[in-house]
């Protein structure tokens, strides 16, 4: 996105404008300031954003929009908080507020950053003259602030990877599965404490009922439905970063970051948020550029429980594509192969243990091995205890043992290949 | 013959409207206040000095505040 010039951020399409509804209230009803000739005096007391107001300026006529937006994440940023409280202590947040204060909180975003002008975080400046958009446009809106990882997924902007089927092919927009009510949180009662939290919204299935588990006679619907997320199937490489570190120059007193490094990768892990809403055992995680040492600028040690978060993270990047190297054939996961799995070697040491409820321990187990697998037998769906290992590792009542290859499988991973008859 | 008796017809209402109002006036209860001529003139429309800078793009361009031109400190992708 082009920067504006000052000029053009600050020029009123009049002719546009004024045959709007918002055109037919005075200027200086939303922006105050003073009707002077001179610049100054004009500027007087000027409200550059009145929408930083909106319970002011924008509820009147917006009643339902702007009652439930203050609690969306849009406008509280919970995400950043939820980790960063899980991460740290009470006696931290003094100064994690600060920190955040320095450089998270211009991301907050207002009526106007979404309506009528490019987000201040991006510079700012006027849509269309003044006119308030219904619509955000996306990319002067929404991947103006969401760029770097989904805006350039979805354009298909990251070198040799196409963009989303969604955007490539149907031209769909942001707000196609985005809509405003959930943008403006119409209908919570409550802050989500981040953007997964709660029902599943937008789902793939909304739109793809018959993609869900039993919906089709696709086999690897079938087969995958409940366990897989979506997007390990249908997504492609992503962009991952690690280690930011944020600090205030000493120069010029301004906030700056500093990231490591940016990479691209396609990794599948186990889900760090698997609820009931979520309940796929497998998705896409991406590294966040968070580290233990990102805040020590603003004091020592203020991530004391770091690990109790893992870095590489519930995903859902926005390059969905129908057909991908890893659904292009049973054995890209099903032959041992661990290039798309989080395995223990991709992790750096420092994150191990933040990193152990995600890292895949056990890769999928060979086609062969699940097709022949002996089919668990009827009577076992009225055992009281779902674990197979009790009985299944010493032969207690003559139950068989299970191989040497099966000891370091755990419980859960049995009913991957022995099904229910 | 339709067209004839329509006619008429038209012409008698007309007589009936022109008719109606040249009976006396409603009389209204003396108040004891005079109603005096109104000296009001239209109020001219203001001007909009908002509008005509922020539509008029030479305006801006000379008024503009020159920006700050901030060094970029950061490194990597935000």
């Amino acid at each position: 996105m082009a920067p504006l010039e000052p000029w053009e951020k600050v020029l009123v399409d009049g002719e546009k404008f004024l045959q709007t509804a918002h055109g037919q209230k005075s200027c200086t009803d939303c922006h105050g300031g003073v009707q002077s000739p001179e610049k100054d005096a004009a500027h007087e007391g000027l409200i550059a954003s009145p929408s930083a107001q909106p319970e002011r300026f924008c509820a009147e006529c917006h009643e339902e929009q702007t009652a439930t937006y203050p609690i969306s994440l849009h406008a509280t940023q919970q995400g950043y908080w939820t980790t960063l409280e899980t991460r740290s202590l009470p006696e931290n947040h003094a100064a994690l507020e600060e920190m955040f204060g320095n450089h998270c909180a211009s991301c907050h975003t207002t009526c106007g950053e979404c309506h009528v002008s490019q987000p201040e975080n991006v510079g700012g400046g006027l849509f269309t003259g003044h006119v308030f958009e219904k619509t955000p446009p996306m990319t002067r809106a929404c991947t103006a602030c969401h760029g770097s990882r989904v805006g350039n997924e979805f354009l298909g902007k990251n070198e040799g990877i196409p963009g989303d089927v969604h955007f490539r092919e149907a031209r769909m927009n942001c707000v196609k599965c985005h809509t405003g009510a959930e943008l403006h949180a119409e209908g919570d009662t409550a802050a989500d404490e981040n953007r997964y939290a709660g029902t599943e919204s937008p789902a793939c299935v909304d739109c793809h009922p018959t993609a869900a588990p039993g919906g089709d006679e696709n086999p690897m619907h079938q087969a995958h439905g409940e366990k897989l997320s979506c997007q390990v199937c249908h997504s492609v490489t992503y962009t991952s970063c690690d280690g930011c570190h944020v600090a205030v120059s000493s120069k010029t007193g301004n906030p700056f970051f500093e990231t490591e490094a940016t990479y691209s990768t396609f990794l599948i892990g186990r889900n760090p948020i698997q609820s009931e809403e979520r309940p796929y055992e497998y998705v896409p995680l991406r590294h966040v550029p968070i580290a233990a040492t990102s805040y020590e600028f603003y004091g020592e040690n203020l991530l004391p429980n770091f690990d109790s978060l893992s870095t590489w993270v519930y995903s859902t990047p926005h390059n969905i594509q129908r057909n991908t190297p890893q659904n292009a054939s049973c054995n890209t996961c099903h032959s041992g192969d661990a290039a798309f799995f989080l395995t223990a070697d991709k992790i750096k040491p420092e994150e191990m243990a933040a990193n152990a409820s995600v890292v895949v321990d056990f890769l999928p187990p060979a086609l062969d091995k699940i097709l022949t697998a002996p089919v668990m037998p009827a009577d076992h769906a009225e055992h009281v205890t779902d674990s197979c290992t009790a009985c299944h590792a010493t032969g207690i009542r003559g139950a068989p043992v299970f191989p040497a290859d099966h000891l370091e499988y755990k419980d859960e991973n049995c009913i991957g290949c022995h099904k229910s008859p | 013959m339709n067209r004839l008796r329509g006619v008429m017809f038209a012409c008698f209402v007309l007589m009936l409207v022109s008719c109606q109002n040249t009976g006396t006036e409603p009389v209204l209860a003396p108040t004891g206040e005079t109603v005096a001529p109104s000296s009001e003139t239209p109020e001219p429309v203001a001007e909009n000095y908002c509008l005509s800078c922020h539509t008029d793009k030479e305006e801006l361009i000379e008024t503009a505040k020159p920006e700050e031109v901030v060094e970029a400190e950061s490194s990597g992708t935000g």
